[in-house]
């Protein structure tokens, strides 16, 4: 009898560790993600914000390839596993490419590629925001068209509280604010030609 | 699991070529329908493999892949079908995206380029998706991306593998294009959402899992490989002319609109992407390179093995290699401060008693440290960590100092195409106490264990596939199955403070044991799993010293009493690195089991191994089992 209660517990003591290794395996990515959808809040802060926000005719996770590789809750970036990426990312080559998702073609290709561009990459480039440069600031550069980004990269620390207000600034008032300030600075509003807001 | 036959039999093409030689006496080249339906370049342009009936049977599953509806099976039904289609394309109104051209590009230009008399009569092609696919690609060059091994992720533990499209026709010319803007096109498996890594590992050599091939944003896969993961990611950049790099974005756009099936261990990525390179470009034999299983690391040694193929080798460190460079530039002050992040503890006022170069250096190591720390907060909206770093990035923006940009030269011994293959053969010498000789055999099908040389793999882990030990006694003239291990996994990192990793071991499989309970032997079959840390005892990390607790959960028939076991105990060792090439390892393994008749079985080994050509590697050790005793002399070949 005692001896059935020491196999018991061995087993169960064996099993556990296969448990917290099995989620050691997945990287601790399990499914935190899907804590709590307060994805909504944002848009209210983005009403109230005095800053002038661009209308897209499109949600960040409306159209094409972003939608497909990122998922709808727009928290999900790496939140699923390697696996997990690769079960959303279940479209072929041919039809990943393009606006198959996208309900509205009248959106803008600059706004959709640099929305995406900073969803994926908001976390690199908040550090290479702060510190002025980085590959992370040049490529941003290069999406908005601008000719000089060492001067885009000092000119986005230096509205760094702008551009992130707080730790839960979402990917699309980056956007808005980063076009925002451009807008303001002499040589990036001449320079940045691919930023098209008509 | 099937292991199948990948490329033509050489000596069937030889045979081949002996029975048509006056066909090829006649044509330099084959150029009918008939001739060009058993061409080689066909069945690897269709992706046929010979089937284990005879024949041949495609790997793209999708009837949509092929022309003709037995194509599947049937190279040349197939070949007219689509010779067919094509002439016919002008009698016919498609639909946008329908046109046999839009659908099968790669294989128009193909019959232009070889069938003699292929002139299809003009008519319009509407490829809007195609068109696309080719704008957005620009494709000028290619590389093979590489991301490096991870044990602790059951789907990159032995690499992973896609190809890089650039619109920059020279590697280093990002003055129009930072290399994020390339993309990644990808073979992987479609694993449903929260499926668990026994049912992964299972289903994924078994083909469960349809593969797809998706085109991502290069940026995509460096957030995901190098930060998230902390993984090293290297990049072979092919030497391609623009008509070979336009052919592989064809062919990849045929392949990529059929499904697959995923094997694990034979079409996997690595498969598809040597495949669709070799069946574009028909100059780069790599597919007889590869050994008939292959993984991703089998691809890169491939390439490298072409002359000229590679023209250079580009290495993009992980976040992680990023950290420690940033923390050796501080001095014990500084690394202690970044050191309190991993609390997430921003100590302000200890700061601004630095210097402002000074903090500088703490801010950017630090932002860097708590991203790589918090892998999470790419998808997490509150978090301790996220306002930490917030506090550090207001910090970092204050301070108007420049970065110093971190210049981390390509560490050579890790490069993966110079690392041993992926496969191993052995043979042992054996001894025990009794004078008793034995010859052992060894066989791992992949991939790396803690004492194989280390360049081009990861160090204090392993992951191995299939491997079988067995030993012939000469006095018993008796073979013995010693033990043979589906999966084996060990990852022993040094745990510190900049990195609190687990260390852990798992061995699934079989094992034949002698103790007081198993006189006659006995066959164990189940699972090990072990979990605990490992210390550097030196700042090299050249010597370390884990301390595991490990389980066992076995079944045998030849137990006395139940036929299950289960145990637990101790698993300690040291493993100590010679040098890249050397390596040893002392370790005990001490299990309780306090049921039945069982009492303890008790396992210590030391083994000494080195590497004396990358592919070859010699070894000793002596074993003490419950004192069955025995000193093994190994010789090891890498293939």
């Amino acid at each position: 009898m005692k001896m059935n209660l020491v196999k018991v517990l061995s087993i169960v003591v064996t099993a556990l560790l296969a448990v917290s290794l099995s989620a050691n395996a997945k990287g601790k990515k399990g499914h935190k993600g899907h804590k709590g959808h307060k994805g909504h809040k944002h848009k209210k802060e983005m009403m109230m914000d005095k800053e002038a926000t661009f209308e897209r005719k499109y949600g960040l996770a409306g159209c094409g390839l972003g939608s497909i590789v990122m998922g709808k809750d727009g928290n999900q970036v790496f939140a699923a596993t390697t696996n997990n990426i690769y079960g959303i990312e279940s479209t072929i080559v041919g039809i990943t490419f393009g606006t198959s998702n996208c309900t509205d073609p009248g959106h803008k290709e600059w706004a959709w590629n640099v929305d995406q561009f900073v969803k994926t990459n908001k976390v690199t480039l908040a550090s290479d925001m702060a510190r002025g440069s980085g590959e992370s600031v040049a490529t941003l550069s290069q999406l908005l068209g601008c000719q000089n980004s060492e001067h885009f990269g000092r000119t986005m620390k230096a509205n760094f509280s702008t551009i992130f207000p707080n730790e839960r600034v979402q990917p699309m008032q980056i956007t808005d604010s980063v076009v925002n300030v451009l807008l303001r600075d002499k040589e990036l509003s001449q320079s940045c030609t691919n930023v098209d807001l008509g | 699991m099937s292991f199948r036959i990948q490329k033509p039999q050489p000596l069937l093409g030889l045979l081949f070529l002996l029975l048509n030689w006056n066909a090829f006496a006649l044509e330099s080249r084959p150029d009918t329908i008939e001739s060009l339906a058993k061409s080689e370049q066909w069945l690897f342009l269709m992706h046929y493999q010979p089937s284990t009936w005879g024949g041949y049977k495609g790997l793209a599953t999708s009837p949509k892949f092929y022309a003709h509806p037995e194509g599947r099976t049937h190279p040349k039904k197939e070949l007219q079908a689509l010779v067919q289609l094509f002439n016919e394309a002008h009698q016919n109104s498609y639909k946008v995206d329908q046109h046999p051209r839009c659908r099968f590009p790669f294989r128009f230009k193909w019959l232009k380029r070889n069938l003699k008399g292929f002139a299809p009569t003009e008519s319009p092609a509407n490829c809007e998706l195609y068109d696309l696919y080719i704008d957005k690609h620009n494709a000028k060059s290619i590389g093979i991306s590489f991301s490096s091994y991870n044990v602790n992720s059951p789907s990159s533990a032995f690499g992973h593998t896609l190809i890089k499209v650039s619109s920059n026709k020279n590697l280093n010319d990002h003055s129009k294009k930072t290399e994020l803007l390339d993309r990644g096109i990808n073979y992987a498996s479609n694993i449903p959402d929260g499926v668990n890594p026994i049912w992964y590992a299972v289903g994924g050599l078994a083909g469960f899992f349809p593969g797809t091939f998706s085109s991502v944003p290069y940026y995509f896969k460096v957030r995901e490989y190098n930060d998230y993961e902390a993984r090293d990611i290297w990049t072979y950049h092919l030497d391609l002319n623009q008509t070979e790099v336009d052919d592989l974005m064809d062919q990849l756009w045929e392949l990529g609109n059929s499904p697959y099936d995923y094997y694990f261990l034979t079409e996997n990525c690595a498969y598809y992407v040597l495949r669709g390179l070799q069946a574009a470009v028909p100059r780069i034999q790599v597919m007889d390179k590869v050994p008939f299983w292959m993984i991703p690391g089998d691809t890169v040694r491939a390439l490298a093995k072409v002359p000229g193929l590679v023209k250079a080798v580009d290495y993009r460190p992980s976040i992680r290699t990023q950290v420690f460079a940033r923390l050796d530039k501080l001095n014990p002050d500084q690394a202690e401060w970044v050191k309190d992040l991993a609390s997430n503890k921003v100590n302000t006022s200890a700061l601004s008693t630095f210097s402002e170069s000074q903090q500088r250096d703490m801010l950017d190591a630090g932002l860097d440290f708590i991203e790589l720390i918090n892998p999470d907060d790419y998808y997490e909206k509150e978090s301790p960590s996220l306002k930490a770093k917030f506090k550090l990035l207001q910090l970092r923006a204050r301070n108007p100092l420049e970065t110093l940009s971190l210049q981390i030269p390509l560490p050579e011994q890790a490069q993966p195409d110079r690392g041993h293959e992926s496969a191993r053969w052995g043979l042992v010498g054996r001894t025990d106490t009794l004078g008793h000789f034995g010859l052992g055999f060894d066989m791992r099908f992949a991939l790396h264990d803690v004492l194989d040389g280390e360049v081009g793999y990861m160090r204090n882990a392993g992951v191995g596939f299939f491997h079988i030990e067995g030993t012939y006694w000469e006095e018993q003239n008796e073979f013995i199955l010693d033990s043979f291990a589906a999966l084996e996994v060990i990852a022993l990192p040094a745990y510190s403070y900049y990195q609190p990793n687990k260390s852990w071991k798992m061995i699934f499989g079989h094992e034949r044991r002698i103790d007081e309970n198993c006189l006659s032997a006995c066959d164990l079959f189940g699972i090990e799993l072990a979990s605990g840390r490992t210390y550097a005892l030196t700042s090299q990390e050249d010597l370390l010293i884990y301390g595991l607790i490990t389980t066992e959960l076995k079944w045998s028939r030849h137990l006395p009493g139940s036929d299950f076991l289960a145990g637990v105990g101790p698993d300690v060792g040291l493993l100590y690195h010679w040098s890249l090439n050397t390596k040893s390892i002392l370790q005990y393994k001490h299990y309780f089991y306090l049921g039945d008749q069982r009492e303890v079985y008790r396992s210590g080994l030391a083994e000494l191994r080195s590497t004396i050509t990358t592919n070859w590697s010699l070894g000793v050790s002596f074993q003490n089992n419950e004192g069955h005793k025995s000193v093994n002399l190994k010789l090891f070949n890498y293939f």
